[in-house]
């Protein structure tokens, strides 16, 4: 186990070596030039080279990458153009919202999604398995930021029962934070919650048909007592691998619900960057989330084998 | 799926399983629309910047049958228009990825060695990104616009074709078909393009099906964000973006747009999942056991 933790963690080293080339490539080889963004178009030259040298610009380009690596490595991301504050602890102020989001919908995946497929699959070729079928093709669908606005509108607006937008921090008003929190995180759940349905009815179907459910019939066992203790067991480990997948997918649709919900997370901190050229942020967030969703894949991996024991390393 | 002695055309079985698909039936109808209203867009150029000032966030009448938005313009002629973003989405941002990716797989999967290696690695980082982040980072760095909001969806499209292309070719590229070529000495360019790609037609079109699906969500999303489409060019996620400000007034703004990108999205992904199994039934022997 520890030699297979050792080889996966190796395996991440090219991903991160490309991926930190893409970010720097991509954000700093564009034509402008930064320190106009920064002093505006009036700024004198003298000025400019002073700022350039002061945030390593004028260094070759590949010490510059080296620079921006080293620090990240040691946890320094660079400090934002704009605010001139610390990139890393911007990101850390906006990392707990964001996580909560995540956790809430991961939450309400397993409350929703696998029983739904346990009942689609029990239940398959019936009326009851279309309907939920279908409404999954519908989830995948849609965008969530078409599904956040007709929250809005219906919860929100007409019903009044949920607040429309807007975040209380958990420390202030925990009661206020998880009502502020419920539209989002279903519209971000959504997605996922499709895809473990269909993987559950799928993989739960396979597995009721496999001959240790036929013997188990066979002697008389209860179908729900097939269902939860025989076939589920081996109908999980394949879920848990197509949610770990997912996280990549929940982190594209926390951007977009986060700015429809106004919810000062890594999307937010990340578009709003994006809209005042705040480079260094966007590099030091998007890093951030990659390395994270690499982390829960690595996770997910390790955790497939607990659950699957026939699975060795 | 049962081998007979004469082999009967391929295309009509696939064609007749379509037929019986009530996915495809649902499909059929939505991307016909669509294509019909990309066509129609160009001739509502006047219709789409028309304002009506004195019905400004109106609800149906008949002179808008669904309405107004905040500048007195046409909801239903701006949902029609839009149309010709998201075919342009599915069409050459999903297009140029399909070449592009179809391209880095071939030559990967069947060259192996370092140029597997170098091109499997960025394939790799690439697909470490959540899609959107990327498309997000890329736009950021080219500036807003539909043009490179086109760009950042063909560039994280296209490890994606690269990847699948490029597992089909490993498993294709020991058949005896192209030993067989390699053999009498038929040039790599020719083996990739005649002997190879013929045989992933299929798992493509199914595939650039699905791909169509992320890509218009994709750009719906930039749009909404600001960073794709710019106004006045009428497109859906712009458009649910404007609508939500007068979400309590006039819903018909983001509501209408929102089902035209629903429906699209599922036409496309239902289409793939009745073509898959269409081609899956009739799969010749000869192709890979997945």
């Amino acid at each position: 186990m520890t030699a297979y933790l050792i080889r996966r963690l190796a395996q991440l080293v090219p991903v991160l070596i490309v991926v930190s080339m893409v970010l720097f490539a991509l954000l700093r080889l564009l034509p402008g030039d930064p320190t106009t963004e920064i002093l505006g178009q009036e700024a004198s030259e003298a000025d400019r080279a002073a700022l350039r040298a002061d945030l390593g610009l004028d260094a070759p380009v590949w010490q510059q990458y080296l620079n921006w690596t080293g620090g990240a490595l040691t946890g320094d991301l660079g400090r934002s153009w704009l605010t001139n504050e610390q990139v890393g602890t911007v990101i850390l102020d906006r990392l707990p919202a964001t996580v909560e989001l995540g956790l809430i919908a991961i939450v309400l995946t397993i409350l929703i999604g696998l029983p739904a497929g346990i009942i689609a699959a029990v239940r398959s070729r019936t009326k009851t398995d279309a309907v939920m079928t279908t409404a999954s093709v519908f989830a995948l669908s849609t965008p969530h930021f078409y599904l956040a606005a007709l929250l809005i509108l219906v919860f929100g607006l007409w019903l009044r029962i949920l607040p429309p937008s807007g975040y209380v921090p958990f420390t202030e008003d925990p009661v206020q934070n998880l009502l502020h929190m419920v539209l989002p995180a279903i519209t971000i759940g959504s997605t996922i919650i499709a895809v473990i349905m269909r993987q559950t009815r799928g993989s739960l179907l396979a597995a009721l048909g496999e001959d240790y459910v036929r013997t188990a019939r066979a002697s008389g066992l209860a179908q729900r007592r097939i269902v939860t203790v025989y076939a589920l067991r081996n109908a999980v480990v394949p879920v848990v691998t197509v949610a770990a997948l997912q996280i990549g997918a929940l982190m594209s649709a926390t951007v977009v619900t986060e700015a429809v919900f106004t919810v000062p997370g890594m999307g937010t901190l990340i578009v709003n960057a994006i809209f005042s050229r705040d480079l260094p942020i966007v590099q030091g967030a998007v890093l951030v989330v990659v390395v994270f969703v690499l982390l829960v894949n690595l996770l997910a991996d390790l955790l497939y084998a607990r659950l699957d024991p026939r699975i060795t390393y | 799926m049962a081998m007979t002695t004469k082999s009967p055309p391929r295309e009509r079985p696939v064609l007749d399983s379509l037929r019986r698909d009530r996915r495809a039936w649902f499909a059929l109808p939505v991307l016909v629309l669509l294509v019909l209203a990309a066509a129609a867009a160009p001739f509502l150029d006047d219709a789409v910047a028309d304002t009506d000032t004195d019905n400004l966030l109106a609800g149906p009448s008949a002179a808008h049958l669904l309405g107004t938005d905040e500048l007195g313009r046409d909801i239903l002629v701006r949902v029609v228009a839009g149309a010709l973003v998201t075919l342009e989405v599915a069409t050459i941002a999903v297009g140029l990825a399909l070449v592009l990716g179809t391209a880095i797989g071939l030559v990967a999967g069947y060259r192996g060695g370092w140029v597997d290696a170098v091109l499997m690695r960025v394939t790799d980082g690439l697909l470490a990104f959540p899609l959107l982040v990327l498309a997000l980072t890329v736009v950021a760095a080219l500036g807003p616009g539909l043009r490179n909001a086109l760009i950042a969806i063909a560039v994280v499209t296209t490890p994606r074709f690269a990847r699948l292309v490029r597992g089909e070719v490993l498993s294709l590229r020991t058949r005896e078909w192209v030993s067989a070529a390699r053999i009498v000495g038929v040039g790599t360019p020719t083996i990739l393009v005649r002997h190879l790609l013929p045989h992933l037609a299929g798992t493509l079109l199914v595939f650039a099906a699905l791909q169509a699906s992320t890509a218009i969500m994709a750009e719906a999303s930039l749009s909404f964000l600001g960073l794709g489409v710019q106004p006045p060019q009428p497109g859906w996620g712009g458009m649910v973006a404007s609508g939500t400000a007068h979400l309590d007034s006039t819903w018909a703004l983001s509501v209408f747009p929102g089902l035209a990108i629903l429906l699209t999205i599922a036409a496309f992904n239902l289409l793939a999942d009745a073509l898959r199994d269409a081609l899956d039934a009739h799969r010749p022997v000869l192709s890979p056991i997945r």
